[in-house]
């Protein structure tokens, strides 16, 4: 604490620099720094530390950030081809250790229809992400 | 600019324009390049400093702000659009810096590279206008600031950094914190307390590399 007897607490000078005391408070410290040197002394330091840091500029430094956020789309399409894909994958396996004498017409559509359209959206998901590339790519006037 | 206040005035320091616009933020999260662009750029003037403040070594610094960059871009999806992205990128920083001082078993920090207050390198000629001496005065006390800073616990130079570097509110480090504003205020002035009496004994006696240079 300080050397002086102020009848308020003592971080009181940090609040009252940073201006968050209800008026009345605001009001009692300005009228006791009038009396106190102390006190007059400590925010004096106090402020012109804070006036030091917030005018202290920092050299900026170049960040990369390597994993390139996917459109939605591309990402709702790439998630759903390959889980499409994946169960296409587990049917072949399953009716190779299988191996049914007679599959059902529809089951075979379902595991046909599973392998083709798992490979389109897949393929539609690169498409949306090189389209947006293409668009919004700085490089494109320069030449490899 | 350095801010001439009068010490009779309740002091006010301008805040930066600093905010991202919540437009920008939905088109980032719509995957638009341009916005995703700007966001980066955005989040790394900011996760830099901030983390340079914290840890005080510039290639930690680099690879906590650029983690924290990854991983906000990793959970830009999940992220309420309609809040400030910037309290959620510092929450992202600050526990990323916790992590690697929880590692650190010697703290040591590399001096400040002071910059002009446009930004511009401090070895360039500097501007006519500007009062030589008060500005190489000023320079000194930041750099003695920033390095007695360093000295501090990390309880007390987090608070000093969001308060006199970040320049936030009470409530908005009081949210970051998780401690109500009157703790704010209390542990924020046994801070800055603690780091001037640190400038204090450094003054008192210049320490090998102020001697070496003189």
């Amino acid at each position: 604490m300080n050397d002086c007897d102020c009848r308020f607490p003592e971080e009181y000078l940090s609040g009252y620099l940073d201006g968050v005391l209800t008026q009345e408070d605001m009001q009692r410290v300005r009228l006791r720094l009038e009396d106190c040197e102390v006190c007059a002394a400590e925010l004096e330091a106090l402020r012109r530390n804070r006036e030091a840091t917030m005018s202290t500029k920092f050299k900026a430094e170049d960040l990369q950030w390597d994993e390139t956020p996917r459109a939605p789309w591309s990402r709702w399409s790439r998630n759903l081809g390959l889980t499409m894909l994946f169960l296409y994958l587990v049917s072949m396996l399953a009716l190779a250790v299988w191996q049914p004498e007679e599959l059902p017409d529809v089951a075979g559509r379902v595991v046909g229809g599973l392998g083709v359209f798992g490979t389109l959206f897949v393929f539609a998901s690169v498409l949306i992400d090189r389209l947006v590339v293409a668009k919004t790519d700085r490089y494109r006037g320069v030449k490899k | 600019m350095a801010e001439t206040v009068d010490a009779t005035d309740e002091p006010a320091f301008p805040r930066g324009a600093r905010d991202l616009d919540g437009g920008v933020l939905r088109s980032a999260q719509a995957g638009e390049a341009g916005a995703l662009d700007e966001l980066g750029r955005h989040a790394s003037r900011i996760a830099f400093p901030f983390a340079l403040q914290l840890l005080g070594q510039r290639d930690l610094a680099r690879d906590v702000a650029q983690d924290s960059l990854v991983r906000l871009f990793a959970s830009l999806e999940s992220f309420d659009s309609r809040r400030p992205v910037e309290p959620w990128l510092r929450r992202i920083v600050r526990n990323r810096a916790i992590d690697v001082l929880r590692r650190l078993k010697v703290r040591r920090h590399e001096p400040l590279e002071l910059v002009g207050p446009d930004g511009s390198d401090e070895r360039q000629v500097p501007d006519p206008r500007v009062d030589v001496a008060a500005e190489v005065q000023r320079r000194e006390r930041q750099r003695i600031l920033y390095d007695c800073l360093q000295v501090l616990s990390d309880e007390h130079r987090e608070i000093v950094v969001l308060r006199d570097y970040q320049d936030l509110s009470y409530e908005e480090i009081g949210d970051l914190l998780g401690i109500p504003k009157g703790t704010v205020m209390s542990r924020l002035h046994r801070a800055r307390k603690a780091l001037q009496s640190e400038v204090e004994r450094r003054l008192a006696s210049p320490g090998p590399e102020e001697e070496v240079s003189r």
